[in-house]
């Protein structure tokens, strides 16, 4: 049986490779199954830091002007 | 103070669609670019984050994070998924480049906090473990393509992905805390 702390630490590394890597079904299910236990853990925490990173390395370039138009369009009530 | 573009998005305001996309179409492009290997594959995925926007306005807490970086999320997610759907079917369309303006617009990222706490991080990192992270982040790498990409034991990319992911999180959660 593992303890409190490292049921917590199991909790850090599965939010951390759901950031990089898809996991599969069993790591999915302990990744839920922790943050119920967890409930006070911020579960978007190294989601944001990714965000941020990406952010921080990309140079902005336009949207094309009819890709705007189609996308405002389809935002549109019928 | 006034409500953010996507708090006023969803209140059902219909102005705030157009000044979402005034803000944030040249950052959701800029993404899709980076992880889209056409021209046709960047407006798909464009689209698509626009639509997952819209739907997910509501979530958005200011206390959390800027918009841009909530978006940036949103978008992040759905052109990792893609690229992953994709290597599972060849490559066969080459990259059309007729859209792109020839003359370069392009500007870096309004530099908010979390970016600039991001950089600070990341320059404070040691180099193999910023690498994987840009690998990861940036480059959309599973552990193992990094492993490969870069010589490394697949055991030591993870530690080294989970141990710069927490130090850039941990400085960026300092930054929200002094910003409150």
């Amino acid at each position: 049986m593992t303890s409190r702390k490292q049921r917590r630490a199991e909790l850090d590394d599965l939010l951390v490779r759901a950031v990089t890597e898809p996991l599969d079904p069993a790591e999915s299910l302990r990744l839920d199954e922790l943050l119920k236990e967890f409930p006070d853990v911020d579960a978007t925490g190294y989601e944001r830091a990714a965000a941020a990173i990406l952010l921080a390395s990309l140079t902005e370039e336009p949207m094309p002007e009819s890709l705007k138009q189609r996308i405002f369009a389809d935002a549109q009530p019928s | 103070m006034a409500d953010s573009v996507l708090e006023r998005i969803a209140a059902g305001d219909q102005t705030a669609v157009r000044d979402c996309m005034d803000e944030f179409s040249g950052l959701v492009w800029s993404l899709a670019r980076r992880f889209s290997d056409s021209t046709a594959d960047a407006e798909d995925a464009s689209q698509e984050i626009f639509l997952e926007i819209w739907k997910s306005a509501a979530r958005y807490d200011s206390s959390m994070g800027s918009e841009a970086t909530f978006i940036t999320t949103i978008a992040r997610r759905r052109l990792i998924d893609r690229l992953r759907s994709k290597k599972r079917r060849p490559q066969t369309e080459e990259f059309d480049e007729t859209h792109f303006p020839e003359e370069d617009t392009s500007v870096p990222v309004a530099m908010g906090t979390e970016v600039a706490a991001a950089k600070e991080a990341l320059a404070a990192l040691a180099p193999e473990q910023r690498e994987v992270l840009m690998l990861g982040i940036v480059e959309g790498m599973t552990h193992s393509e990094i492993a490969t990409q870069t010589g490394r034991p697949l055991g030591t990319v993870k530690t080294q992905m989970r141990r710069g992911m927490q130090k850039v999180r941990k400085l960026l959660e300092q930054t929200e805390a002094a910003n409150d």
